[in-house]
């Protein structure tokens, strides 16, 4: 992905933003308030809703989350 | 993105095949197309969207495959099944050159279709069904519009931004270059692949009351939901109708605020047609006072050329008198001369001869005899009956100015009562529109939009408390359940939420910068120093900004087209990889001054921009300065005749 587009920094700068903000008000106590996502992981989830633009079956976006979260489903 | 190359073959006014060569050096990316209209300027942006999308559009009517044959070669082409038309563009992508053909043979057996063939780097074609999403990436169709600029058809685009229906349209447009559906539809995905998981869980704990209850808690808060955004909608749609009807009201207020105008110009006008007529009379009063006391001075300038003759003829004649005088003195001294051998006053010896003498008594008599012999007294006595009827000439001068005056303001009384007559025909023209209705229609919508405006900003807050609820419950079901169910669980919960809050942010962001690279843009062209910059509303429309933070509610043609290719900019520039801008007439209804400032600005833009002109908008010798060094290449379109037109590479 280019990083010369600056709606996809945009959108990659807030996911990840709100993400660490998210992290910072987590509940330890909670273990259900909040998902540990790896900031590598969500930049992998963005690029792959970047990428489905102009697709109309929105193919990537769907793939790469279920099988991120697959991943953490079968690490348990 | 840019396109490299493109190549026509028999498409539209170009016969045979020809080929353009969008390649130039980095330090002058502009290519300029000049040639006049109706030579095939725009055949080449027709030529760009029928290779890539397979359609292409005039007046927003698709042009049929077959009429985009060239006529000289179908007519030539003597049924000839193999005739083919066909566009061929290549493109580099991120390092790849991609090179798509689209062909069609008009006169091959059956249904004639257009065929495409893409090639990347060279390599074996692509499967032809993958070909659409290939070019998807490389330029959507849905915005593809904004890369092929038409400056005829942009005018149309400033009132679509301004007017709040196809605003929305608009709105629409540039939300897609700016992937915004893109970001719903995953939300929209997510939040169902987590409706699923929930209801799988739920599905298999109904034993267990606690979740059963949290499941129905939420089910409900998703209803809740649903309702909320179902509402949200209905006051959208309220505000907008709102909306529409306020503009509506408003063009009528515009009306009754211009018939108010007018009827203030109507008032001043009768006043002044009034005043007009008063100085006229009092005027024509005077003038008849003056000739009742001199009943001559409708005669006064024949009088005056009489009495100044006359004054003349005195003068004349009395200087003859003078000069026969001094005739006659003069005769009487050279008669004693000739009596005499001296001089009678000095005694000097006369020493002239007597014929002498005789012949100057002669000549002397003689001019005696040429002058003309005037009765001055007589003339005098005329003079002096002239005076005594009381001829007076500055009462003559008086009158003449009087009327003078008189006939002036007669002239402009005229020039008054036509513009109080033109001015109340135009104010028939408004009817009877009533302004104390369209105001109070005006405030009872406003409220409307108001109360619409307060109900959706609820909703929002609704549904962030609801989604709350909502994560809420979701944890609870996540709790006492198995750690692989609630990590799928509680992933897609999670991811909806932040993908919610990060599309509102994203949104806000995008906005912003399409309004900062926009102003930029529009701060460079604009001459007119008085705006601080562009607003781009809510609904992605165009506003013209004064330093004091207000709206410039007018803007001609020019600050629309402007505003409008700065909007364009903006976009591309927050949007886009890498632009190149193909801009078809784009100096109509732009002044030279802008012209030169859009031309500074490609220069600047860092696009490949490619310039279609036509000389009613750029004289080669005249103009090419303002570019600079900036032109890589010029190509001349010229028309051959009807059928016929040739592009040809004029420098390089």
């Amino acid at each position: 992905m280019s990083e010369k587009n600056i709606a996809y920094r945009h959108l990659l700068d807030s996911v990840l933003s709100l993400h660490a903000a998210h992290r910072k008000s987590d509940d330890p106590t909670n273990e259900n308030d909040f998902f540990e996502f790896s900031d590598d992981e969500l930049r992998r989830i963005v690029d792959a809703l970047w990428d489905d633009r102009y697709s109309a079956e929105r193919r990537n976006f769907k793939n790469v989350v279920g099988s991120i979260i697959s991943e953490k489903v079968s690490d348990e | 993105m840019r396109i490299t190359k493109l190549i026509v073959k028999n498409f539209m006014a170009y016969k045979g095949v020809h080929e353009i060569d969008f390649t130039v050096p980095k330090h002058s990316p502009l290519i300029l197309f000049l040639g006049e209209n109706g030579h095939g300027k725009t055949t080449v942006q027709h030529a760009c969207k029928w290779c890539l999308y397979e359609e292409t559009k005039e007046k927003n009517e698709r042009i049929p495959a077959v009429s985009l044959v060239n006529r000289k070669a179908l007519a030539e082409s003597d049924g000839n099944q193999n005739l083919e038309m066909s566009v061929e563009m290549e493109w580099e992508e991120s390092g790849d050159t991609y090179n798509l053909k689209r062909t069609f043979e008009p006169l091959s057996q059956g249904l004639p279709v257009p065929r495409a063939r893409l090639r990347i780097n060279g390599d074996n074609p692509v499967p032809v069904s993958a070909i659409p999403a290939y070019v998807q990436r490389f330029l959507a169709k849905e915005i593809s519009h904004f890369f092929f600029f038409d400056g005829e058809t942009q005018d149309e685009f400033d009132k679509m931004t301004s007017n709040h229906n196809s605003a929305a349209f608009i709105r629409s447009e540039i939300e897609k270059s700016l992937s915004i559906p893109v970001i719903s539809d995953g939300i929209n995905w997510l939040e169902q692949k987590q409706s699923e998981e929930s209801a799988a869980l739920i599905k298999a704990n109904l034993h267990n009351d606690k979740m059963r209850k949290a499941g129905i808690a939420l089910e409900n808060a998703r209803k809740e939901l649903n309702t909320i955004q179902q509402e949200g909608l209905l006051q959208v749609a309220r505000l907008q109708e709102a909306n529409t009807r306020i503009e509506i009201l408003e063009g009528q207020v515009s009306n009754i605020e211009e018939a108010q105008q007018l009827n203030e110009e109507i008032s001043e006008l009768k006043g002044r047609v009034a005043i007009l007529r008063d100085k006229r009379n009092e005027k024509l009063s005077l003038i008849k006072d003056h000739l009742g006391d001199f009943f001559w001075v409708p005669l006064a300038p024949r009088l005056h050329d009489i009495y100044q003759s006359l004054s003349q003829d005195i003068l004349k004649a009395e200087k003859i008198v003078q000069a026969n005088q001094s005739i006659h003195a003069r005769i009487s001294l050279l008669e004693q001369l000739r009596k005499q051998d001296k001089c009678p006053l000095c005694d000097s010896v006369y020493e002239i001869t007597i014929s002498t003498i005789l012949d100057e008594i002669s000549k002397l008599k003689s001019d005696l005899e040429s002058n003309e012999i005037v009765d001055v007294a007589k003339l005098r006595a005329k003079l002096r009956d002239f005076e005594s009827f009381g001829f007076k000439y500055e009462a003559y001068v008086t009158v003449r100015d009087l009327q003078k005056d008189f006939d002036a303001d007669g002239a402009d009384l005229a020039i008054a009562t036509q513009n109080l007559d033109d001015r109340q025909s135009q104010l028939s023209l408004y009817g009877n529109t009533d302004i104390q209705n369209v105001v109070i229609s005006m405030k009872a919508l406003v409220a409307e939009a108001e109360v619409a405006n307060k109900n959706i900003e609820q909703y929002k807050s609704d549904e962030v408390e609801v989604r709350k609820r909502i994560t809420k419950l979701e944890s609870d079901i996540g709790k006492g359940i198995s750690p692989q169910k609630r990590i799928s669980h509680n992933a897609f919960a999670y991811l909806v939420n932040l993908f919610v809050e990060a599309k509102e942010d994203y949104v806000t962001l995008v906005r912003k910068q399409v309004e900062t690279y926009a102003s930029e843009t529009f701060l460079k062209i604009i001459s007119d120093k008085k705006y601080s910059g562009l607003q781009i509303n809510e609904n992605f429309g165009v506003e013209l900004l004064l330093p004091d933070g207000s709206v410039d509610p007018l803007r001609s043609t020019g600050q629309g087209k402007v505003s409008t290719i700065a909007l364009v900019s903006g976009l591309i520039r927050t949007a886009m990889d890498e632009g190149f801008i193909l801009m078809d007439t784009p100096f109509v209804s732009l002044d030279l001054g802008h012209r030169q400032a859009v031309c500074k600005w490609a220069v600047e833009s860092g696009f490949k921009v490619s310039l279609f002109m036509h000389s009613g908008e750029f004289i080669w010798e005249r103009d090419h300065s303002f570019f600079g060094d900036s032109v890589g290449k010029v190509y001349r379109i010229r028309k051959i005749d009807n059928d016929e037109s040739t592009i040809e590479l004029e420098t390089a």
